[in-house]
């Protein structure tokens, strides 16, 4: 192999403290990097001339079409629109709620204070509901909400990948063992205690937005502009809801609450008997067997429940 | 430039005498195998028309998943075509450990695939923890050999099956840089026993950016170590060019993949398209220019 001669060969050092000095220095400069990179562009989407990307600049070489910023803007425009992409693809509701403006300042806040810390984009809101929580101006005022729409979206994204188990097979137990049997909900399957109808509300929107999108052929661009008046906000109303996958398709299901509450004991495991002995599904909720026989079918023909433990999923 | 262009650079390469003939498999993937990078828009034309393609590519982080429909596709594809890994979040260049979690997720996709090889890039990403989701160039330094050199080794030990790196196309350069960047890519692919994945369209946009003459570059790689080949389109514009993987392969990025060929070989070649994304006969027409390209090279060899 031909290979050309090595450009700019540091002197001669001891081998110790070269070795230190240049991975300091490579450390370092993607230290810069990374650090000017996850900073916020201007409003004209520019790298800003400020003192978080400077350092960085000073570590680039200009080349005789560009400088070394325009050469960092390059990469540092990508971070912000793939990371804003990735916003706009799973919180659509929470940005028609919200509108544009309102929408984009929390996305920007939270992507300052929360950047990707996993190796998919696929995690990326997973503290959403979480960071609207404790910054609730962002969203005011119907943050209640916002928290709403975030859980039951991002509910949407845990349903459509997680594991699924083989289901219980109601007919290989004889009933004495299946109340014997330690029962565990679905990884895949997201239990939501709301405040809001946010399951209807979304439904009305994603029609909405189809028929626009069939009406514009704009729905394909996840960056076309929502107009808040899309999404209809209905009353608060206590909703029990599950978020669940069925041939590859997510669906929701409303819940009744006892339903919620016999679900909500599986998904830590549960026995069937421990599960519906619970003295407030009969006092509170004045369930009959006959109920809780129907829930129970219900949800195993949907394959909501198992044996394995969510634990084996990772 | 707008607010609306995106960069892409998503592809892997193939490598030299040594890495190359012991570990590059045998039957899977026909030597001078044609293939396409496999685009969730295009699953449901693969399902029900089965088309004849030697190969597909994933991306590994599509399908490190727990469950749902991406894995149930992919074991759907598994039965009926060989499919080859390429990654994107190794980086194999940052700082500290790599990412554990990646790579058990990897090694439990590697056993269901059964790829022939892994690739991922030769650039960086990550600090801390925090990731760009991006392929970042190195300064071409010697530390940077042995961190990426190490970091690669390790992989392929953890993962049990070899891994090539590929060339990512780049828009900016370090001061202290060393050395070319294929002087580089050769010093790394050398000290980690490694093939490369040898992206031709990702050498003409970095030759554009940068300056350099792509022939160097071609001629100046351990042709014996580049187990596959990339090709896309890219977006030129006044001053750059940005990988965006939107378009057909141009003319230039062609001929210099005859050239690749005439060096490395009748490589197992793969178009890329994963922006603006055609119907699937559309990009499957594109990648199969590759085989006439191919085929001239057995015939002159």
């Amino acid at each position: 192999m031909k290979r050309g001669p090595i450009r700019d060969c540091p002197p001669a050092k001891p081998e110790r403290d070269m070795k230190r000095q240049t991975a300091k220095s490579l450390s370092g400069i993607q230290n810069r990097f990374l650090r000017a990179l996850v900073s916020p562009l201007t409003p004209q989407f520019r790298t800003p001339r400020s003192a978080s990307v400077r350092p960085a600049l000073r570590d680039l070489a200009p080349n005789s079409r560009l400088d070394a910023r325009e050469r960092f803007e390059l990469y540092h425009r990508q971070y912000w629109f793939r990371v804003w992409d990735c916003f706009y693809e799973d919180f659509p509701g929470l940005r028609a709620m919200l509108g544009e403006k309102k929408f984009d300042a929390l996305s920007n806040a939270y992507l300052l204070r929360h950047p990707s810390r996993s190796f998919t984009l696929r995690n990326l809101g997973d503290r959403l509901a979480d960071f609207i929580r404790r910054h609730p101006r962002l969203t005011a005022p119907r943050t209640l909400l916002a928290l709403g729409i975030v859980r039951v979206e991002w509910a949407q994204i845990e349903a459509f990948d997680r594991a699924e188990f083989p289901a219980l097979d109601l007919s290989s137990l004889p009933p004495e063992r299946l109340l014997r049997t330690k029962i565990f909900l679905q990884p895949h399957v997201q239990l939501l205690a709301l405040d809001h109808p946010v399951d209807r509300m979304l439904l009305h929107f994603k029609r909405r937005e189809e028929f626009r999108g069939a009406a514009s052929n704009a729905v394909s661009d996840s960056r076309h502009r929502i107009r808040s008046r899309t999404f209809r906000i209905l009353p608060a109303r206590p909703t029990w809801l599950a978020v669940h996958r069925h041939d590859f398709q997510v669906y929701y299901k409303n819940l009744t609450p006892p339903a919620f509450r016999i679900l909500q004991k599986f998904q830590k495991g549960s026995t069937l008997a421990a599960a519906i002995s619970d003295p407030v599904l009969s006092k509170k909720f004045k369930v009959t067997p006959g109920q809780i026989q129907d829930w129970f079918a219900d949800w195993s023909s949907l394959g909501w429940l198992t044996t394995h433990s969510q634990k084996q999923a990772h | 430039m707008g607010p609306g262009f995106f960069i892409l650079c998503v592809s892997p390469t193939r490598t030299g005498t040594r890495f190359m003939n012991p570990h590059l498999p045998s039957g899977k993937i026909p030597r001078a195998g044609v293939g396409i990078g496999l685009r969730s828009v295009h699953y449901p034309h693969i399902l029900s028309k089965k088309p004849r393609i030697d190969w597909f590519e994933i991306i590994s982080e599509n399908f490190i998943l727990e469950g749902g429909r991406p894995l149930h596709i992919l074991d759907r594809i598994l039965e009926d075509y060989p499919v080859v890994q390429h990654g994107v979040s190794l980086y194999f260049g940052s700082p500290g450990p790599l990412d554990k979690s990646l790579l058990r997720g990897l090694k439990k996709l590697v056993r269901k695939t059964k790829t022939p090889w892994l690739s991922d890039h030769l650039c960086w990403g990550s600090v801390d923890g925090t990731s760009s989701h991006d392929l970042l160039p190195l300064p071409y330094t010697r530390e940077a050999v042995r961190r990426t050199a190490r970091k690669i080794r390790q992989t392929r030990d953890f993962l049990e099956v070899p891994v090539a790196v590929e060339n990512v196309s780049s828009y900016a350069e370090f001061h202290d840089s060393e050395m070319t960047e294929w002087e580089f890519l050769s010093e790394v692919a050398e000290a980690a026993d490694c093939g490369i994945l040898l992206d031709v369209n990702n050498i003409y946009v970095s030759s554009f950016n940068h300056g350099f003459e792509p022939l160097d570059y071609l001629h100046n790689v351990p042709h014996g170590r580049v187990v596959q080949i990339h090709l896309a389109g890219h977006a030129r514009y006044e001053r750059f060019i940005i990988d965006t993987h939107n378009d057909f392969v141009i003319d230039p990025v062609w001929n210099l993949y005859a050239k690749a060929i005439g060096l490395c070989g009748p490589v197992p070649t793969l178009l890329e398209w994963d922006s603006e994304i055609p119907d699937f006969d559309t990009v499957h027409k594109e990648a199969l220019k590759a085989r006439r390209y191919l085929e001239n090279q057995r015939a002159v060899a």
